[in-house]
């Protein structure tokens, strides 16, 4: 499918239904910098004025959140097929971003945007006090492949977010592996701006991988590549059921609640990332508003507060859709960072803690908290370590 | 107008790469070859040329591993033509003087009035291969060069080159002439992979085998080892307070930073 054709297809004839309610250019977080919001898009689109739309940059605003495609009355799939469409057209004539181009070749090269080499991937396993295995170690049948992902593999924050899920299925006794220096993007950001080549080409790549070992489950950290593996992988013939790591913890909630004695004396919030909520809801699939609060709601001494934002009205981190490297362009166009506006309407919620389960969001969210000088009102924790941390932290393995 | 542009495929410093104790060279496989930085950077400037003028761009390595995808990108990104230099066997460089010598070698049969190469590969600090090319084809060489400005109908070009403390300075030169890259006037572009797929399948690459004339090096590798930790440095240990504490301290003493 490409943009010259669009309306050659089922998905994009139905721009043609659009009623140009303007609920999308609403809803959307970006919209008074964009110079097209997405209700303008659709019209444009229809009216054949593809290369004033690519020009315009407005696309590179952007950050995937899903709110237009999950409110729009006529279900056109903005988010995840029309404006990835519009992106792709952009790396014909130049225009995006060093910081962004750098991601992509990164994840070309070494299979993760932080441009780091693959033999490092499982560096952090060195560190866990619980047994991690590595496939390509001990190959043989197991439960669970856990999909870590690059930010908890490389980024210290998430690697802190990686040690802690350990302990937990540790304790949960699950039957667990993980890739290692095998591992790879699961292709998030490659598919969401529109390089679909290299979204296939990780796809084919992970899939070879999988093919090797003996597994029943998939378990990831990210909420991204959850979203992949939901949306892009069964196409791919993929089958296998997978879930996200705060969905499996959710279901051995049973399992887990004895061991939550440590009280968490902490006013906590939690932020809906777009890719395990909204996006979910969109397409019809499942969507996870409740587990990671009846987590959070089970630690003993906890109390939990909802922000102003929540569930499908969820404000997003702003790191969708390519936005986690575009934070330096977003700034040279005078934009305000959507983590900051999260973190704000956290602090106004009257809470200390602000929870997460998305892997972009621990460090993009800390950035957040030391620019607006918060740093004594609120600290960012993945639900994972609050968990781990009630169930007696490291000291208790 | 003929644009040149010659890649050199090297170590990628993002890997851990080791040194072989018995051989006293690299690892091979700890080896990821990566076309190098400023090579990339050559190339865009010749894209850039060819945008503005309607120039071909012919861009070339040697059959190192990726060097084959380092064409099929150059494709990609919009070179008109791409060569793979082999010996009829994998190629082994032993010195730039060599590399030189083959280049310009193949150069005798292919049209050239600008040849780009990037400046001060890992394997060539002094930035040697543009200046030894040159003496061999007997052509004019400016290395450092931050912009290129072909002009065709006075067959010369404008070459900018970036002196210390911000200071530029522009060279007019007669064509033909080889330019040492160091940075392109806009960062290289990206290649979208179906782009880079579509290249590979369109089998544009062309090998050509070059015979070198004999060389005798000069200078031999005697050893290779990582850097070894110097005596100047001061390494703050303790908790993130202290040493962000202590480091306060040490700019404010020397007058860096407010006290």
């Amino acid at each position: 499918m490409d943009l010259d054709h669009v309306l050659l297809y089922p998905e994009g004839k139905s721009l043609l239904t659009c009623i140009q309610c303007g609920v999308c250019s609403a809803t959307c977080p970006q919209e008074a910098f964009m110079e097209y919001p997405p209700r303008k898009i659709v019209a444009m689109l229809k009216a054949g004025l593809i290369d004033e739309v690519v020009q315009s940059g407005s696309m590179l605003k952007c950050v995937s959140c899903y709110s237009c495609q999950a409110k729009c009355p006529r279900q056109i799939r903005l988010t995840d097929l029309l404006f990835p469409l519009i992106r792709g057209r952009m790396f014909e004539g130049g225009g995006i971003p060093a910081e962004l181009q750098k991601a992509f070749l990164d994840v070309q090269r070494y299979g993760n945007p932080l441009g780091r080499s693959t033999s490092e991937r499982s560096d952090w396993v060195a560190r866990s006090k619980v047994p991690i295995r590595i496939l390509a170690d001990r190959p043989g049948p197991v439960d669970l492949l856990w999909n870590v992902e690059c930010y908890p593999s490389y980024h210290p924050r998430g690697q802190a977010v990686a040690l802690a899920t350990a302990r937990l299925f540790h304790r949960l006794g699950l039957d667990f592996a993980i890739l290692g220096s095998e591992e790879r993007c699961i292709g998030d950001c490659a598919g969401y701006f529109g390089e679909f080549g290299l979204l296939d080409a990780l796809i084919e790549q992970n899939l070879t991988t999988f093919r090797k070992y003996d597994f029943r489950r998939v378990v990831t950290s990210g909420a991204h590549a959850f979203n992949v593996f939901a949306h892009h992988y069964p196409g791919y013939g993929f089958t296998t059921p997978v879930e996200p790591v705060v969905g499996l913890i959710g279901e051995e909630l049973p399992k887990l609640r004895p061991m939550l004695k440590t009280s968490v004396p902490h006013k906590v919030t939690y932020h809906d990332p777009c890719c395990l909520g909204r996006c979910m809801g969109a397409s019809a699939l499942r969507c996870y508003f409740a587990p990671p609060r009846k987590l959070l709601e089970a630690i003993p001494g906890l109390k939990y507060v909802e922000m102003a934002h929540h569930h499908e009205n969820s404000l997003c981190c702003g790191g969708g859709g390519g936005g986690m490297w575009l934070d330096t362009y977003y700034r040279d166009q005078g934009m305000d960072r959507l983590s900051e506006r999260v973190v704000k309407e956290a602090v106004a919620a009257g809470a200390d803690v602000l929870a997460v389960t998305c892997d972009y969001e621990v460090s993009r969210f800390e950035d957040a908290v030391k620019v607006l000088g918060y740093d004594r009102k609120i600290v960012v924790r993945d639900v994972l370590e609050l968990l781990d941390e009630s169930a007696g932290g490291e000291a208790a393995v | 107008m003929d644009v040149v542009v010659l890649m050199k495929m090297v170590p990628d410093a993002a890997q851990k790469i080791e040194v072989d104790a018995a051989s006293g060279q690299l690892k091979a496989s700890t080896l990821n070859l990566i076309p190098f930085e400023s090579d990339e950077h050559a190339l865009e400037e010749a894209l850039l040329i060819k945008e503005r003028t309607g120039a071909t761009v012919t861009v070339v390595t040697t059959d190192l591993p990726g060097g084959d995808v380092a064409l099929w990108t150059a494709l990609a990104k919009g070179a008109t033509h791409a060569l793979l230099v082999t010996r009829g066997r994998p190629y082994e460089p032993r010195s730039t003087g060599e590399l030189a010598r083959i280049y310009a070698k193949l150069l005798e049969t292919i049209p050239h009035d600008l040849v780009l190469t990037g400046a001060q590969a890992p394997d060539d600090v002094e930035g040697e291969l543009g200046a030894l090319l040159a003496a061999q084809l007997g052509l004019p060489y400016i290395s450092v060069a931050v912009a290129v400005r072909p002009d065709e109908g006075t067959h010369s070009a404008e070459v900018t080159t970036e002196l210390g403390g911000g200071l530029r300075s522009v060279y007019e030169s007669a064509l033909p002439l080889v330019v040492g890259i160091q940075t392109s006037e806009t960062p290289p572009r990206y290649a979208p992979f179906l782009q880079i797929r579509a290249a590979q399948r369109s089998k544009r690459t062309r090998s050509v085998a070059v015979e070198p004339v004999p060389f005798d090096p000069k200078v031999e590798v005697v050893a290779l080892h990582k850097p070894v930790a110097g005596k100047g440095a001061t390494m703050l240990e303790g908790s993130p307070e202290e040493v962000a504490g202590r480091l306060v301290e040490i700019l404010a003493e020397k007058e860096l930073v407010g006290g």
